[in-house]
């Protein structure tokens, strides 16, 4: 479970992750390579050569002739030492006037990477020997610079293709989720290497594919519903000619609920088949004038709304559908519906809620889907098709906003709608 | 109501049966009634006898509704009620600008059918039918006053700035019939019957109530109103000039 926890999950961070992993890895074997390859080789002298040589520079002044030595010193190779003949003996030197190698080999030992000697000659200039061992590299500044610098680079463009190769699938993610929400959602971006494209075609062709075979039933719904419009004008009128009061009476409404039913059906069919353009309206305004059409047509509505204007872009129409499904639906289950409306910086919050009996907390999410009702049998008198949340929930999410009903105490219900505020 | 008897009135619609049964029901409430069930029959109705009213289907084989009601918008003032079976907003509005009196969904409750014609045929009988046709705003799709576009197409108010604030229809009749007769105190008889007198309606509402409520949204300041002004003993004025708008 620990190493869940800290296994990355996201593609990307896997990805970079991995390479991160191999990166390190390739740099920790080559700097070991590498160290290996100085410590044997070229860069550094070991400290038997380097006191072997100090022994051999000191025997050669007792050898060669003093004028033959600054040729023989400057052509012979020297590892690891800085040999010149001078006026003067170095500065902090230590004299050397035996040449005795034992105590030679003890004085580099000793004093291994700084150490300088300087031994008098016959013509009474000096022979100056400086140990210099070259310093292990990556105790240079510039060397370990320079390789941060290089990991960082390279890092970051792991960084970089490893986005770059994650962030299709993460789009695919974001519109599969988006369609699944709404119908209209925009075809998603078709870039990138072959098969990421291939996959977004491929989706895009799907949500089409999808939405024609939507718009092909509801637009069969909709011609059905349509024609049944000409048989109940008929009705209506033959109505007329029912001389009992009562049958007359129940014969209107029965009549009437059809006509909604088919007003509600055509209603739905219209969400997915027009095209609202989007505009700038008043949200403000837009409530008011639903609850004042409610209140007209003689219901009882609350509502609790400031005066000023509400910018609010989006599409007016389907809105304006929208909201008044949620008052007319707790108008018809529940009653004394009240109405507010409330601004923070970043949303709108539409609070509908009414003192009616609620819903039951596993119907939660069922109210929603399309034709869909709550238990006709206890609320016979109620027409309704069951579309109402269906289509209410799809134009508040295509304007990217969200319904939750929630239970109220002591009773009633509360539909909350939370729509975002575009930055213009 | 003796104007009622005098009045004649044309049913067209392609279904005969629709037809028979309108007529059958306006006769019985004692109005004289043709029936045609294409343009050319319509046509012909209207060269035998004097028309008052016509109430044209919008789908119609051949020549549809729409446009019978504008080829007879062109020849003569005869008053139309449109139905469809739409019930579009778009298709209410276009039967409207296109100069048709008024509008009904199918399936049309026949109550209300009469109930209109009724209306209408009192407003034509009435003092300001004349000052009505004079105005002619009723063939503007947008009318600007004062900082306001009044979009008929949507029924709608625009404010400067292109925000778009939506009206009631109730609101929005009352603001027709102020925006046709602008600058002449009409008394709340009045503005009931030019809001098309629906007599047991949606707009069963007090003219006061609509009027607040219209207030609110035009004027700066609804409780000193400056656009609609309350005029003593007499009812309300629509003091602004009313213009034709081609732009919104």
């Amino acid at each position: 479970m620990i190493k869940k926890k800290f296994f990355p999950s996201r593609l990307a961070t896997q990805t970079f992750a991995f390479l991160l992993f191999g990166f390190v890895l390739i740099q920790a074997a080559g700097l070991f390579i590498f160290n290996t390859y100085f410590t044997l080789s070229a860069g550094r002298a070991s400290i038997a050569e380097v006191s072997a040589e100090v022994v051999r520079f000191t025997t050669l002044v007792k050898v060669v002739g003093i004028q033959d030595l600054p040729t023989i010193i400057r052509t012979l190779p020297k590892r690891g030492l800085k040999v010149s003949i001078a006026s003067s003996p170095l500065e902090n030197a230590q004299l050397l006037f035996a040449t005795e190698p034992e105590l030679l080999r003890t004085m580099v030992r000793d004093n291994p990477d700084q150490l300088s000697l300087s031994m008098p000659l016959a013509d009474s200039r000096w022979l100056n020997i400086s140990i210099y061992r070259a310093e292990h590299p990556w105790l240079f500044s510039g060397f370990i610079a320079s390789i941060v610098v290089l990991t960082i680079a390279i890092l970051m463009l792991c960084l970089w293709a490893v986005q770059r190769l994650a962030m299709p699938v993460e789009q695919l993610g974001v519109a599969a989720k988006r369609f699944g929400k709404d119908m209209n959602a925009p075809p998603m971006p078709t870039d990138g290497p072959i098969e990421v494209r291939e996959l977004g075609e491929a989706f895009n062709e799907m949500q089409a594919r999808l939405k024609r075979l939507i718009t092909d039933r509801t637009q069969m719904l909709a011609a059905i519903s349509h024609d049944l419009r000409t048989p109940i004008t008929r009705l209506k009128l033959r109505a007329e000619n029912i001389k009992d009061k009562v049958q007359y009476k129940k014969t209107v409404e029965d009549l009437n609920v059809m006509d909604q039913m088919i007003g509600s059906i055509l209603a739905f069919a219209r969400d997915y088949d027009q095209e609202e353009p989007m505009e700038k309206f008043d949200l403000n305004a837009l409530v008011e004038t639903l609850i004042a059409e409610l209140i007209d047509l003689g219901y009882d509505v609350k509502s609790h709304l400031s005066i000023e204007r509400l910018p609010f872009f989006g599409r007016l129409l389907p809105l304006k559908r929208a909201i008044s499904n949620l008052i007319e639906n707790s108008i018809k289950y529940g009653k004394n519906t009240e109405v507010s409306l409330s601004v923070t910086d970043a949303q709108v919050v539409i609070k509908i809620a009414d003192e009616g009996p609620g819903i039951p907390e596993n119907e939660k999410e069922k109210v929603f889907s399309p034709f869909y009702r709550v238990d006709p049998a206890r609320s016979p008198d109620i027409v309704g098709t069951g579309l109402g949340l269906s289509v209410a929930r799809d134009i508040i999410r295509s304007h990217g906003g969200e319904i939750v009903l929630k239970n109220k105490k002591p009773c009633g219900l509360v539909a909350l709608v939370t729509l975002p505020l575009e930055s213009e | 109501m003796n104007f009622l008897h005098k009045s004649h009135i044309l049913v067209v619609d392609d279904d005969a049966q629709i037809c028979e049964l309108i007529a059958d029901y306006l006769s019985k409430h004692g109005l004289r009634v043709s029936i045609a069930h294409n343009g050319f029959e319509m046509r012909r109705q209207l060269k035998k006898a004097k028309i008052d009213l016509i109430v044209l289907d919008v789908m119609m084989p051949g020549d549809d509704g729409i446009t019978l009601c504008r080829q007879l918008r062109e020849e003569s003032e005869v008053m139309i009620i449109m139905l469809s079976a739409s019930g579009e907003e778009a298709d209410r509005v276009v039967g409207l600008e296109i100069g048709a009196d008024d509008y009904l969904c199918k399936p049309f409750n026949p109550r209300e059918l009469l109930a209109r014609i009724k209306a209408l045929l009192r407003r034509a009988a009435g003092p300001l039918a004349e000052k009505r046709k004079a105005s002619a705003v009723a063939s503007m799709p947008n009318i600007r006053f004062l900082d306001w576009v009044l979009d008929r197409n949507k029924r709608r108010l625009m404010a400067s700035g292109d925000i778009a604030i939506p009206l009631s229809a109730g609101e929005y009749e009352l603001l027709i019939a102020f925006i046709e007769h602008p600058q002449r105190t009409l008394n709340r008889d009045q503005l009931l019957d030019l809001t098309r007198g629906r007599e047991a309606g949606p707009f069963d509402r007090t003219i006061d109530v609509q009027v607040a409520r219209l207030r609110k949204k035009i004027e700066i300041d609804p409780k000193n109103p400056r656009v609609i002004i309350t005029v003593r003993g007499g009812g309300y004025q629509f003091t602004p000039e009313v213009a034709p708008e081609n732009d919104v």
